[in-house]
C-alpha cells in the first residue's frame, strides 16, 4: 500500500519555545529525518533521538518529540509516514507502533483480558476455597476461640441466657459425648439462648448456640443431638473461618475499587457483619454426612436427626420464629435423602441418651423461668 | 471578515475508550487498587490526545505516580486534620473539636484541593508543545472561598451566583498559556437576575428549566472568557443540554452503566462543536513558560469528592 519511493512528507514542527506552528517538508533519509522549514533552515531528527508519541490509533496524526522536556514535535497527519518510517529504520522502528499493528495488539490484549478474567474467576471458584482451607488448618486454636467469643457475644448479648442447671447439663453433656468420640482440637461450649426464636448455630473455635424455640420442637434427645451433630461438623471442619477467608479478601478488592476504604475497615471490625457470610452447600452436606458418622460412633441414634429434618419440611413457613434456622438450613428434599442413604442400613444397639429421662418436661425447664416483672 | 475563528474537535470514540476502561479495571483488580492511578492517568491522556483545537491536539504529560505520590500526601494531610481535631476535641471540648474540623476540612482544606487539582492539571496538559499552568496560591483562594461560603449562607443563598462568577474569576485570571494570561470579565449581577428565575421555575418546572439556566451560565461564562485579543464563545442551548442529558440517562439505563465511555465521549463531543474562539489570539506569540506544581491538590480533590470535571479545560 504504501508508496516505497516516496521520500517527502509535509508536516508541522514546533520548537518546544514558541507556540508557533511551522510548516514543515519532511525526508525520510538512511539515518534519520531531514526537516525544512518555510524559512529554509534545517533540522536533522535521527532515527534513535525520537519517540512516537501518538499515530496508532485510526486517524491520528503521527506526532513525534525529540529531546528533553519541552520536546521539539513533529506532526504529519498522514498515517502511511509511519510505514514509510519503519521499513527505513527497522533498528529504532521497534518502538513506533502503526494503526495496523495496534490493531493487532489490541486483539492480544482483548484475548488476554478475556483469559485474565477466566483466571481470575477459576481462583475464585477454586483456587481461593483450597488456599481458605489451608490457611484455616495454620490458625491456632485459641485466635478462633477469641473470634468465637466475640461473634457469639455480639449475637446474645441482647438475649437472655438459660440458667436452668439440668438443662444446660443435659445439652452440654450430649454435647461432650460426642467430641470425645470425634476426637476434635476444640473444647465445646454449648450455650441454651432464651428465646423463642427456632435457631442454632455454630462460631468458630467450639461455640454452638441453641435457641429455646429449637429446643421445644425437638420429642427426643436424639433429635437435638442430631442438630448438634451438624453444628459441631462446622466447627470442627473450619466452615466458618473458610468463609471468612473466602469472602473478606474479596470483599476488601471490591472495597478498594470502589474507593471506599472506611467501609472495608468497619467489616473487619465489626464482627457482626460476619453473619452475612454463609456457608456454602458443599459445606452444608458435608456437616450432614460427617454429623451422622459422628452420631453413629458415639452411639447415638442419627434417625433423630432425620426425623428432626422431616418434621422441619412439614412446618409452617410463615413464621417469623422459623426464618433463623430454615433459611440456613433448609431441609430440602435432597438433603433429606443423602441423609436417608447414609443412615439406610447402619443397624446399631444405639444407647439412649440422657438415660430415659423425660424430654418433654426438660426441654421446657427453660421456659419455666419465671422473669420477675418489674412495675 | 477578517477576524480569524478557532474551534476544538474532539476526535475520541466510545469503542477504543471502553477498552481502555476495561483493561483498566481489571489491571486494578489485579493490583489491589494501586493502578487505579495509573488507570485515571491513561484516561485522560487518551481525552486530551483526541482533543483538538485549531488543527493540534493536547497533550497529557502526568504520570500514575505523581497521581499517587499526591494521594499520598493528601491521606496524609487530611489525616493530621483529624488526629489535631481529636486532640482539640479532648484538649477544648468536642464542639471546639469538631468545628476545628469542619473549619480546617471546608475553608482551608477544599480550597487548596481546587487550586492545588487546577495547578496540577493544567501544568501537565500542552498544545503545540507549550504547556499550560495556574499561577495562584490556595492561600490567595482562602480568603474569597470564605467570604463566599459564609455570604452564601448568611443571605440564604442569594449571594451564590455572585460566589460563583469570583471563584470563576480567581480560577481563569491565573491560567495561562505559555506566558499568556487567560482573563475573565464575567459579573455577578449579570447572572443573578437569571438565577432567581431559576430558583422561582425550578418546582413548576419540575426542575427541567435548571438546563436553560445552566446553558445561559455556560454561554455567558465562555463569552467573558478571553486570551489575547480572542474571545470564547459557547452556543450551547438549554435544549440541547436537556437531549445530552436525557439520551445519556438512557444509554447508561439500557445498557446497565456499560454505555459509560460512550456517554464520556458524546459529553465533551458536545461541548466542543459549540465552542469557538474568535479574533487575534496572538498565538505565534506565546512563549513556554512551564511551571511546577505537585498533584497533592488532585489528591485532596479525589479524597474531598470535589467534582472538577467541569473545570477541566473545557470549562478553563
Ligand atoms: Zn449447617
Amino acid at each position: 500500500m504504501t508508496d516505497t519511493r516516496r521520500l517527502l512528507w509535509n508536516g508541522w514542527y514546533y520548537d518546544g519555545q514558541t507556540a508557533r506552528r511551522h510548516s514543515v517538508e519532511v525526508e525520510v533519509g538512511s539515518t534519520g529525518l531531514a526537516l525544512t522549514l518555510e524559512d529554509g533552515s534545517m533540522r536533522r531528527w535521527m532515527y534513535h533521538e525520537f519517540r512516537q508519541v501518538q499515530g496508532s490509533r485510526p486517524g491520528e496524526p503521527v506526532r513525534l518529540e525529540r529531546g528533553p522536556d519541552p520536546p521539539e514535535i513533529l506532526v504529519v497527519e498522514d498515517q502511511s509516514f509511519l510505514e514509510r518510517l519503519k521499513e527505513n529504520a527497522p533498528g529504532a522502528a521497534r518502538s513506533w507502533v502503526t494503526p495496523a499493528e495496534r490493531r493487532k495488539r489490541q486483539r492480544w490484549l482483548l484475548a488476554a483480558g478475556l483469559l485474565g478474567l477466566g483466571a481470575v474467576g477459576a481462583g475464585y471458584t477454586w483456587g481461593i476455597p483450597i488456599l481458605a482451607a489451608r490457611v484455616a488448618a495454620k490458625i491456632p486454636p485459641e485466635w478462633e476461640v477469641r473470634l468465637g467469643e466475640s461473634l457469639v457475644e455480639s449475637v446474645t448479648s441482647q438475649e437472655r441466657i438459660c440458667s436452668d442447671p439440668e438443662l444446660q447439663q443435659a445439652v452440654q453433656g450430649v454435647v461432650e459425648r460426642m467430641s470425645r468420640e470425634a476426637g476434635s482440637r476444640y473444647s465445646f461450649q454449648a450455650t441454651v439462648v432464651d428465646a423463642s426464636m427456632v435457631n442454632a448455630f455454630a462460631a468458630p473455635g467450639g461455640f454452638i448456640v441453641i435457641y429455646r424455640g429449637l429446643l421445644e420442637i425437638t420429642e427426643s434427645p436424639e433429635e437435638l443431638a442430631g442438630v448438634l451433630a451438624h453444628e459441631m461438623q462446622h466447627v470442627i471442619q473450619q466452615h466458618g473461618i473458610r468463609a471468612i477467608l473466602r469472602e473478606v479478601p474479596l470483599r476488601l478488592v471490591v472495597a478498594a475499587v470502589v474507593g471506599d476504604l472506611g467501609t472495608a475497615g468497619q467489616m473487619l471490625t465489626t464482627a457482626s457483619s460476619l453473619g452475612s457470610l454463609r456457608y456454602r452447600r458443599a459445606d452444608e452436606a458435608s456437616a450432614d454426612r460427617a454429623g451422622v458418622l459422628m452420631l453413629q460412633k458415639a452411639g447415638i441414634d442419627p434417625n433423630g436427626m432425620l426425623v428432626f429434618f422431616r418434621r422441619l419440611a412439614q412446618q409452617e413457613r410463615g413464621l417469623p420464629e422459623w426464618v433463623g434456622y430454615l433459611s440456613t438450613h433448609p431441609p430440602t428434599r435432597d438433603r433429606i435423602r443423602k441423609l436417608e442413604a447414609l443412615i439406610a442400613g447402619v443397624e446399631k444397639d444405639w444407647q439412649p441418651l440422657l438415660g430415659g429421662r423425660d424430654w418433654d418436661r426438660l426441654k421446657r425447664s427453660c421456659a419455666t423461668l419465671v422473669t420477675p416483672e418489674v412495675s | 471578515m477578517n477576524t480569524p475563528i478557532r474551534k476544538p474537535a474532539f476526535h475520541g470514540t466510545g469503542g477504543e475508550l471502553f477498552l481502555i476502561h476495561l483493561v483498566n479495571a481489571l489491571l486494578i483488580v489485579i493490583t489491589l487498587g494501586i493502578y487505579w492511578f495509573w488507570a485515571k492517568t491513561k484516561v485522560r491522556a487518551y481525552l486530551y490526545g483526541q482533543t483538538e483545537f485549531d488543527g493540534d491536539r493536547f497533550a497529557y504529560h502526568g504520570t500514575g505516580g505523581e497521581l499517587l505520590r499526591g494521594w499520598l500526601k493528601a491521606v496524609g494531610l487530611v489525616f493530621a486534620v483529624l488526629v489535631a481535631g481529636v486532640l482539640i476535641q479532648l484538649l477544648l471540648g468536642e464542639i471546639v473539636g469538631a468545628l476545628f474540623i469542619y473549619a480546617a476540612l471546608g475553608f482551608v482544606v477544599a480550597p487548596m484541593a481546587i487550586v492545588g487539582a487546577r495547578r496540577y492539571r493544567l501544568s501537565r496538559t500542552s498544545w503545540r508543545g507549550v504547556r499550560f499552568s495556574f499561577r495562584a496560591s490556595w492561600k490567595e483562594f482562602i480568603p474569597i472561598f470564605v467570604l463566599g461560603v459564609l455570604l452564601t449562607v448568611v443571605t440564604l443563598g442569594l449571594y451564590y451566583p455572585f460566589f460563583h462568577v469570583q471563584v470563576r474569576r480567581f480560577l481563569v485570571d491565573h491560567s495561562y498559556f505559555g506566558n499568556r494570561p487567560f482573563s475573565f470579565d464575567g459579573d455577578g449581577r449579570d447572572i443573578f437576575g437569571r438565577h432567581l428565575l431559576a430558583l422561582l421555575l425550578f418546582v413548576p418546572t419540575l426542575g427541567f428549566y435548571w438546563f436553560w439556566y445552566t446553558a445561559f451560565r455556560n454561554r455567558y461564562y465562555w463569552s467573558h472568557t478571553s486570551f489575547g485579543g480572542a474571545r470564547f464563545d459557547s452556543t450551547v442551548t438549554g435544549g440541547a443540554l436537556l437531549g445530552l442529558f436525557l439520551t445519556n440517562a438512557l444509554l447508561l439505563l439500557v445498557t446497565l452503566g456499560i454505555a459509560f465511555p460512550w456517554v464520556q465521549v458524546r459529553t465533551i463531543r458536545f461541548h466542543a462543536d459549540r465552542l469557538v474562539l474568535a479574533g487575534p489570539a496572538e498565538l505565534e506569540e506565546v512563549r513556554q513558560e512551564a511551571l511546577a506544581a505537585t498533584a497533592t491538590g488532585e489528591g485532596l480533590a479525589d479524597l474531598m469528592d470535589v467534582d472538577l470535571v467541569g473545570a477541566d479545560f473545557f470549562g478553563l
